[in-house]
């Protein structure tokens, strides 16, 4: 049963879901409206389960006095502590918007501010000339990130324009292949999902 | 009955259902697997390879998506790594950033140990749910790769912004980095940081391959064959519009 | 090349720059134009003329949908986007319904209405309104677009989406004129499977990564324009005539990647330095760490 059941629920939710995109029907719709309703439901359940998760571990690392506990502590606070902002004072109040745009806000970006150093270190290690297939690599990034901006449009206008044809042909013509590739690739695991041969997504073993 | 413009996705999606379970039925009586064996697998075994011989952990993560295709197709290839991790006694250290991905790879993992005879070598502290927030993940990652100084570093799932701070992560620290994803807009960031990336499909097919299970295989064939399709159309298409006949444009809004 | 000949070890030197130079240099590279602006020129592209056009042809009042689907990391690149739209929108009395698919989303819409309203004289309820975090994304978009009505019932605040004067005429997602998704990763694609074919025409201001991964969607029209990072976002700002964050931002932008370019090329030139003293390819092996191209490609990519 503890296999079976999710099963029949994946089928079942599934099914009508994928039935309403290719025929009409009043109560068709009406099922799978009433589906992706719930789903938005378990979505918001499953944001809650991240953070109730957060807590157990970090709960443990104290209880049992695990390497670095004490940041532990300062998660736990720290998640208690703005758990409570936002439950009493909620999204719209002073100390919490203080808190997200100071705090949170801040910290995401300086993570996310990171990349530009990473990308730096990244390319000049990589893009070096060792065959064709490298060398058609760095021209394409150097003529992209030369064109894309003011000094490359300073130093020849023709290089925006070149930069933009990189982007919009050549470029555009690999996405769309990787892109119809993937996209095939979600249809196959959603129909195994949706009929149940896909173990991975219960728990089983692969 | 049909929706209008639902036709034409009905077709396709009838002849994937029908190449699939051709193939699944020709796999499963043949036993050839008509999938090459990716490349990228070999690396794989190079770097538990090497880490084995560093006495260093290997790292894997199975990106920020939630239970998307790429994460099904990651969870056959965690499978394969703890396998083989188990087979060579090299520590294997899990990172995840999803909740409802931690126990399914838990179970992976601890299931290969056992099916690999080293039930006592798995230690679920080795498999971490460290955060659903995407910075918090990737600083959860970088503080396991500085401490426990992987030798080798697997990314393979669906990534968003994170993917060039944990391949650069992983670069800092010496790591053997391959990485696999469908997601197009981060594939350039490992093609520039790691040492192989799985492109696309191939993330799918080396799921396929590992596991030879007749289902997964079935699935890759059905692709090939939409794959064909795609591209017969593509190329008709462009001759046909381009002669000013919108017959084939027309046929595919069925 | 005689002169190459001449500096070659001195090129060498530039095979392994230790990581925390390129860092510095990276890092002066965006500061500085931060005091002392260039002014370097930037030109308006294709995609942002047409997104301009498509905003400017909406009639007075036209019924939109502002989707920021962005976390604080990417603020930066389209936060500029959203303002320069935002302003564009308001010139013209668009009603806004804020749609929010993230946690953060919320937020922003009531930071970025608070800093224009006064401006544009809008009001809550009348001129706007905005609702709370829908979770679920691809789910929640599918439900938007089947049912909006029933998908979004209150606002922030609690109170009846549907009663109030902004959005009161609507009856489904197609009453819409328009939907302006900032995104940096799958939403918009969402958009164009669920809400697009309802006859909703879809806009996407997206950070620069996911600008190749939207291009076939604008190419095929199924996407109506799109702003990529953060110079397209200086880009609207020069062609709506609304100068912002964006404009002031791409002198460092700029200069980073000049100095990015400096340094691939810096390696390249001490690669062949190496390669013309060794005579032969340097495969990039270096005792273990990356190795640069050092396989041949045997399908799928390798470095």
């Amino acid at each position: 049963m503890k296999t079976v059941l999710p099963m029949i629920v994946t089928f079942v939710g599934g099914a009508v879901v994928l039935l309403d995109y290719f025929v009409e029907g009043s109560w068709i719709s009406a099922t799978s409206n009433a589906f992706l309703s719930w789903s938005v439901l378990l979505a918001a359940f499953s944001t809650f389960l991240g953070g109730a998760n957060i807590l157990f571990i970090h709960v443990r690392n104290l209880k049992d006095r695990r390497p670095n506990w004490g940041l532990s502590v300062i998660l736990v606070l720290s998640l208690v502590a703005w758990f409570v902002v936002g439950v009493v004072g909620t999204t719209e109040s002073d100390i919490y918007k203080f808190v997200w745009e100071n705090v949170y806000s801040s910290l995401s970006a300086t993570m996310f501010a990171l990349n530009a150093f990473f990308i730096a270190s990244a390319a000049y290690r990589s893009f070096r000339l060792r065959g064709a297939e490298s060398a058609i690599l760095m021209t394409a990034a150097v003529l992209v990130m030369m064109g894309r901006v003011g000094i490359g449009e300073a130093i020849s206008s023709r290089l925006p324009m070149l930069a933009d044809w990189l982007m919009s042909i050549p470029g555009t013509a690999g996405m769309r292949g990787i892109t119809i590739g993937g996209a095939l690739g979600a249809v196959t695991v959603g129909l195994r999902v949706i009929l149940g041969l896909e173990r991975g997504g219960t728990g089983m073993s692969v | 009955m049909l929706r209008a413009g639902s036709i034409a996705d009905l077709t396709v999606l009838v002849l994937m259902i029908a190449s699939g379970i051709y193939y699944y039925r020709k796999f499963a009586s043949d036993k050839v697997v008509p999938i090459r064996r990716i490349r990228g697998l070999d690396t794989i075994d190079e770097a538990i390879g090497r880490a084995t011989e560093m006495g260093r952990p290997v790292h894997f993560t199975t990106g920020f998506g939630d239970l998307v295709a790429d994460t099904f197709a990651a969870f056959a290839v965690l499978d394969y790594v703890a396998r083989q991790c188990a087979r060579y006694n090299a520590r294997l250290i899990v990172s995840n950033s999803q909740p409802v991905v931690h126990p399914i790879t838990e179970n992976i993992v601890k299931t290969a140990y056992t099916m690999e005879g080293r039930p006592d070598s798995f230690k679920s502290s080795d498999i971490r749910y460290l955060s659903d927030t995407q910075q918090a993940y990737v600083s959860g990652v970088w503080g396991i790769m500085e401490r426990e100084k992987v030798a080798a570093n697997i990314m393979m799932g669906y990534f968003f912004a994170e993917s060039l701070l944990l391949a650069e992560c992983g670069n800092r620290v010496g790591a053997f980095q391959v990485a696999g994803t469908a997601s197009t807009p981060q594939l350039p960031f490992f093609v520039a940081a790691c040492d192989y990336t799985l492109i696309g499909e191939e993330l799918f097919a080396a799921g396929a391959y590992l596991t030879q299970d007749p289902v997964r295989i079935g699935a890759i064939m059905a692709q090939d064959i939409a794959k064909l399709l795609a591209i017969a159309l593509i190329a008709l298409g462009a001759v046909m519009y381009t002669v000013g006949s919108t017959f084939l444009a027309g046929l595919c809004d069925l | 090349m005689a002169w190459f000949e001449r500096l070659k070890p001195r090129f060498e030197r530039f095979d392994k720059i230790d990581s925390r130079y390129i860092y510095l240099a990276v890092f002066l590279s965006v500061l500085l134009p931060l005091f002392r602006p260039i002014g370097l020129p930037i030109t308006v592209g294709e995609q942002t003329r047409e997104a301009f056009l498509l905003v400017d042809g909406l009639p007075q009042g036209a019924l939109v949908i502002m989707s920021p689907s962005f976390a604080p990391s990417s603020d930066a690149e389209v936060v500029p986007q959203m303002m320069a739209l935002l302003k564009h929108l308001m010139s013209k009395n668009a009603k806004l319904l804020w749609v929010n698919l993230t946690v953060e989303g919320s937020m922003y819409a009531t930071r970025a209405m608070d800093s224009l309203k006064d401006e544009f004289g809008y009001e809550y309820g009348r001129d706007y309104v905005i609702t709370p975090y829908l979770p679920g994304q691809q789910t929640a978009i599918a439900s938007i677009a089947s049912d909006i009505k029933g998908a979004l019932t209150v606002d922030v605040s609690g109170k009846p989406v549907w009663d109030m004067e902004a959005v009161s005429g609507v009856s489904s997602i197609s009453d819409f004129d328009l939907l302006i998704d900032f995104n940096t990763g799958d939403t918009c694609i969402y958009y164009l499977q669920q809400v697009q074919p309802k006859g909703v025409r879809v806009i996407a201001g997206a950070s620069g990564v996911t600008v190749p991964y939207l291009m076939p969607y604008l190419g095929s029209g199924q996407l109506a324009g799109l702003l990529g990072g953060l110079r397209g976002a200086a880009e609207y700002e020069m062609v709506s005539k609304t100068p912002g964050l964006a404009l002031g931002g791409m002198d460092a932008q700029s200069l980073s990647h000049a100095a990015i370019v400096l340094f691939i090329i810096l390696g390249n030139a001490a690669n062949l330095a190496a390669k013309s003293r060794r005579g032969r390819l340097d495969t990039g092996a270096d005792n273990g760490e990356n190795q640069g191209f050092g396989y041949e490609n045997q399908g799928g990519t390798s470095k």
